[in-house]
Formats: C-alpha cells, structure tokens, sequence
C-alpha cells in the first residue's frame, strides 16, 4: 500500500507539473478547455437558445451573465489524480486503460453537469453559485473520482496462480 | 457487476455531506481558528518586514501590508513614511476537504473510537493542507497581483516566483481534492478489500 502512495504521489505530481507547463497549456490545456465551453454551449442551446460561447466563456445573451471555464473547472485535475491512481495500481495494462478511458468520459460527464448547473445557478443567486463553484461541486467531483476508483477496483483479477513448468 | 456495497457507502456519503458542510460552515470561526494561528507565525516568520498583521474574520484572513509608498510624480514622501494595504483570503476555498472527509469517515462502518481517531489524525492534516493553500495564496497576491513596484520589494527571482506559482496551483487544485482521498484510503483499507476485494489480491500478486 506505501509503494501504491508513493507511486500515486509521484504520477501525480509530474502530471500536475507537465499540465501546468507553458507548451502543454497551449497545446493541450487551453483548446481541451474552450471545446469544453462549446460543448457545454452547444447543450445548453437544445434547451435554451439565448447562449452563446467563445473562448472558454459561455454567455446568456438576455441577462448578459458569463462564465469562464478556467483552470480546475475543466476537470483536468480530478483526470490527473484518477490516472495516477489507476496508473500506481498494480493491474493489467488493459484494464488501466479502459479504466483511465471509461474515468475519463464519467468525469468529463460529471464536470459538464457541473458547468451547466453554475451557469443556471450564477445567474439565479450570486452566494448559491459561489457555494456550488467553491466547496460543493469541487467535492462531489472528487467523490466522482472516487465512486470510479472503487468500482474499477471490483474488475482488477483475483490472486493469479504461479505458471508451473512440465 | 455487484455494486451494491459502493452504492451503499455513496449513499451514505451524500446522505452526510450536507450535514457536514452545514456544520463546517456555522462553525467557520472555531475551524478555522488552527490555519489562522498557523498562517500568521508562518508570514511573521517568513516576511515580517511586508505583512504587518494577519486578522481573522469568520472566514476571510485579513492579511495587512507595510510597506515603502512608490514615489509619484510631483509627490513627495516624508521620510520614514509607510503605506499600509490590506486584502482578504477566503480561507475556505482551501478548506473544503474537511467537511468531505468527515462526511466519508462517518459514512464508513467502523468502531466509534476508531471514527475519532482517524478524524482526528486527518483533521490536523488537512489543516496543514489548507494553511499550504492559504499561505501560497497570499504569497501569489504578494507576488503576481500587486503592482511590479511593489512585488520587486520581496526580492524574489524567476525560479523562485515560478515556484511560488507552482505551490499556489498545486494548494488550490490538488491538495484540498486529493488529501481527503489519500487520508480516507489509508484508513480503511479493511473496509476498501471488502468493497473492492480485487485490491488487495493486486498487492498480493505484487508482493509474490
């Protein structure tokens, strides 16, 4: 279990550092996190056609009321902390990427819930949108993180038995 | 897949999180209270000369600022003159870990005394945590949102203000997400084999 933490600890930290890098931001970071805007735009707009997004801004055009996906709200770091966790797992490389995969779908899933409901929120009452954006989403997006963790580990194999020769 | 023990645990998880954020927040003033005392010496130890004072307010930390007025022009400023600026950190954007933790400890079956015991422990890690973030979040201000003039004062070279960057990013994004996960883990790891038994038959082939 300590090789498992350190392992984690250190996955994680080189993730969060090369994430955090000038050229991986610009190549990487920044466009994953404006087409997150329009995908979260683009859903809103089948149910109300008031929206509009550029950049990493989604805006309603009645109220004039914007928000802005920044860092920690395209859900890149819950990603980073389940990789590092499924990565130090000790497990078969096809079941770590279909997990990272499948993680990665249910957290993106997750985060553009979260967007959409602090869009409705910020405009309905400012302390209900800062409550969600600052504590509540942030905490209901790592036990996302979690709930896929523990049910990824349900799949990993039982004790493998040693191959005998002859 | 049989999930029902997870779904269980989840439930129960999110059945807890209102009432613990709830508790968390009315009792703001009294959490607190170790991060505030633990800033304070950290910036009294580390940068006396700029921050003259660090006041505690629910849960805003009011850190004031001394320091050498920027000369203007066609202004003069006395001799042994000061300025003073102040400027608030939400401490609890740092600090939502506690009650998330709580809520997954008290989620989880297992003795009173041992409920307590792992609180605890975790309690004190988690303000650490959130003293990090706090204390790099006035760095970073110090740093990154006063005017140049006055940033240069603290002396700081590239290396060092990327650093400060970097402890900002890493206390605000990663330490209060991950900690409460990291701790709860490490707590229960009787109870993780129960809910995922191939966990442990992981480490078990590992340790062959």
């Amino acid at each position: 279990m300590l090789r498992f933490f350190l392992v984690f600890l250190a996955i994680q930290a080189a993730l969060f550092t090369a994430e955090l890098a000038r050229p991986v931001q610009q190549a990487v970071i920044i466009p994953f996190t404006e087409s997150i805007a329009s995908l979260s735009a683009w859903m809103i707009k089948a149910f109300d056609s008031g929206v509009i997004a550029y950049s990493n801004v989604i805006r309603d055009q009645q109220s004039g009321f914007a928000v802005a996906i920044e860092a920690g709200c395209n859900g890149v770091e819950a990603t980073i902390v389940l990789v590092a966790a499924m990565l130090a797992m000790p497990a078969p490389w096809k079941l770590k990427l279909l997990g990272i995969g499948i993680g990665f779908l249910t957290i993106q899933a997750m985060n553009l819930l979260r967007i959409i409901s602090l869009f409705y929120l910020g405009q309905w009452n400012q302390t209900a949108f800062d409550w969600a954006h600052l504590y509540i989403w942030q905490a209901l997006i790592m036990l996302d993180v979690l709930v896929v963790f523990l049910i990824w580990l349900r799949f990993l194999p039982g004790k493998q038995e040693p191959a005998h020769a002859g | 897949m049989p999930a029902s023990p997870i779904k269980r645990f989840m439930l129960k998880v999110i059945l807890w999180l209102p009432v613990c954020f709830a508790g968390w927040y009315y009792m703001k003033g009294v959490i607190g209270v170790p991060t505030f005392f633990l800033v304070d010496w950290i910036m009294a130890a580390t940068l006396p000369e700029f921050i003259k004072d660090i006041e505690f307010q629910g849960h805003l930390l009011n850190v004031v600022l001394q320091f050498a007025p920027p000369t203007l022009p066609g202004a003069e400023v006395p001799r042994g003159q000061v300025a003073e600026l102040v400027f608030s950190v939400n401490s609890l954007m740092y600090g939502y870990s506690i009650p998330l933790y709580t809520a997954l400890i008290l989620a989880t079956p297992d003795e009173e005394r041992a409920k307590w015991i792992h609180w605890s422990i975790g309690f004190v890690i988690l303000v650490l945590a959130q003293t990090w973030g706090v204390s790099f979040d006035i760095l970073q201000t110090l740093l990154f949102k006063l005017d140049a003039g006055l940033s240069s004062q603290l002396g700081f070279s590239s290396l060092q203000r990327e650093l400060a960057a970097l402890g900002y990013q890493f206390g605000y994004l990663i330490l209060p997400a991950v900690t409460p996960l990291v701790l709860w883990i490490g707590f229960h790891q009787r109870f993780l084999a129960l809910l995922a038994p191939g966990m442990q038959a992981g480490f078990n082939n590992r340790n062959d």
